[in-house]
């Protein structure tokens, strides 16, 4: 069997679960794969064998990316549905009628404090953040970010002391419900 | 007033941010290099940084993929038994075979570039070896294309056996994934058009 030939039989199945993973409809994961195997074929010689899936998969998910077809994307963890372009869009869009204007400013200041807090933290904590926020238990995240599950909770726990001391909570509602629990209770 | 919608929508934007900071989504070169270890240090935290950005991309972190040597043997032994116990349920041979159609992975048994220069002078410039399973043709044309979408047909005896519609192509180039069956010995031209016109064409024969 030929390299291009084990391509096909070894990747393209989950190639096509995967775009519909990403939200893709299957005529579309189908088209995109197929695109994406033959691209991935042309320059085989130069990936290595046991780096095939990766480069499909980043690929496959560009090209996806390119034709604006991706749908809704599901968060690691059960988490609400989202797609995060198009919420940033929407956000932009907002009516511009006085109130909202006004309540619009409110947001982007407090975006901006958010994103001020976020800066103060080292891009490694900045990701254990992210990952816990999607919903990821700390022995997940290490296991992602290559650290011990303690180094995790201790940089989620940096993370949320620094956006507690920055931010400000809606009245009424607990930090815990805001930022989750700085630790997984894991361990 | 502040809401909790509007905290989980400040991450989200600022995710959205950081993803455009980095310069968007890594390319496949990319990836393979920080999984491969071969990207200086600046890059690799910038790749890695976009993996966890991008929750699609995510599980590349940590997703572990067999050899496909080691992965060879047992598929081609799956397909065997299926092959087997098929043939002892068979209802008729031709349940069969679509069955099989259904089941089994497209495999490719050869690949053909047909270029338009080599297309000058009489009788048919590329010649395909019958009794293929499938036929992987790569068409490339006289110029780069131009045009969002080509139509592109196969013509036998000055009849149309194929026509695809809104074709488009991949670095240049037309990738056509053509059925061993459809293509029986004989003389067979492929057409490319834009419209009315005729971009180019390519003559060809398929051996017994």
């Amino acid at each position: 069997m030929s390299r291009i030939d084990e391509l096909y039989a070894r990747y393209r199945k989950p190639l096509i679960g995967r775009l519909i993973g990403f939200g893709q409809r299957e005529d579309e994961a189908a088209d995109i794969a197929q695109e994406t195997l033959i691209a991935t074929w042309k320059r085989l010689e130069h990936i290595p064998p046991d780096r095939e899936w990766p480069y499909l998969v980043t690929a496959a998910f560009n090209l996806a990316r390119k034709r604006h077809t991706r749908g809704k994307v599901p968060r690691h963890g059960g988490g609400k549905l989202t797609n995060l372009e198009d919420e940033h869009d929407a956000v932009d869009k907002s009516p511009s009628i006085e109130s909202d204007l006004i309540e619009g400013e409110e947001i982007r200041r407090f975006r901006a404090a958010f994103s001020a807090a976020m800066a103060e933290l080292p891009p490694e904590t900045r990701q254990a953040f992210a990952l816990r926020r999607r919903g990821l238990e700390s022995k997940e995240i290490a296991e992602l970010l290559g650290l011990n599950e303690h180094a995790v909770r201790s940089r989620v726990t940096r993370a949320c002391r620094i956006l507690r001391r920055r931010l400000s909570p809606p009245p009424g509602v607990p930090w815990t419900e805001l930022l989750g629990d700085d630790d997984d209770h894991e361990g | 007033m502040i809401t909790k919608d509007d905290w989980n929508d400040a991450l989200d934007t600022w995710i959205v941010e950081e993803r455009e900071r980095l310069g968007g989504p890594p390319t496949p070169e990319e990836v393979v290099a920080y999984l491969s270890g071969e990207l200086p240090l600046a890059a690799a935290a910038r790749v890695r940084a976009l993996l966890v950005y991008y929750p699609e991309l995510t599980p590349l972190l940590t997703e572990r993929v067999e050899k496909p040597r080691e992965l060879r043997k047992p598929f081609a032994l799956r397909l065997y038994a299926a092959a087997a116990t098929l043939a002892f349920v068979a209802v008729g041979a031709t349940a069969i075979r679509e069955h099989q159609r259904n089941i089994t992975p497209v495999a490719l048994s050869s690949h053909h570039e047909f270029t338009a220069s080599h297309t000058r002078g009489p009788g048919p410039s590329f010649v395909l070896p019958g009794g293929q399973r499938r036929y992987l043709v790569t068409a490339v044309p006289t110029k780069a294309p131009t045009e969002s979408a080509y139509e592109l047909e196969i013509i036998r005896n000055s009849r149309v056996l194929w026509t695809a519609k809104d074709v488009r192509t991949i670095d240049d180039a037309f990738v056509i994934d053509i059925p061993g069956e459809f293509l029986t010995p004989g003389a067979y031209t492929l057409t490319i058009r834009a419209g009315e016109r005729l971009i180019d064409h390519y003559p060809f024969r398929v051996t017994e």
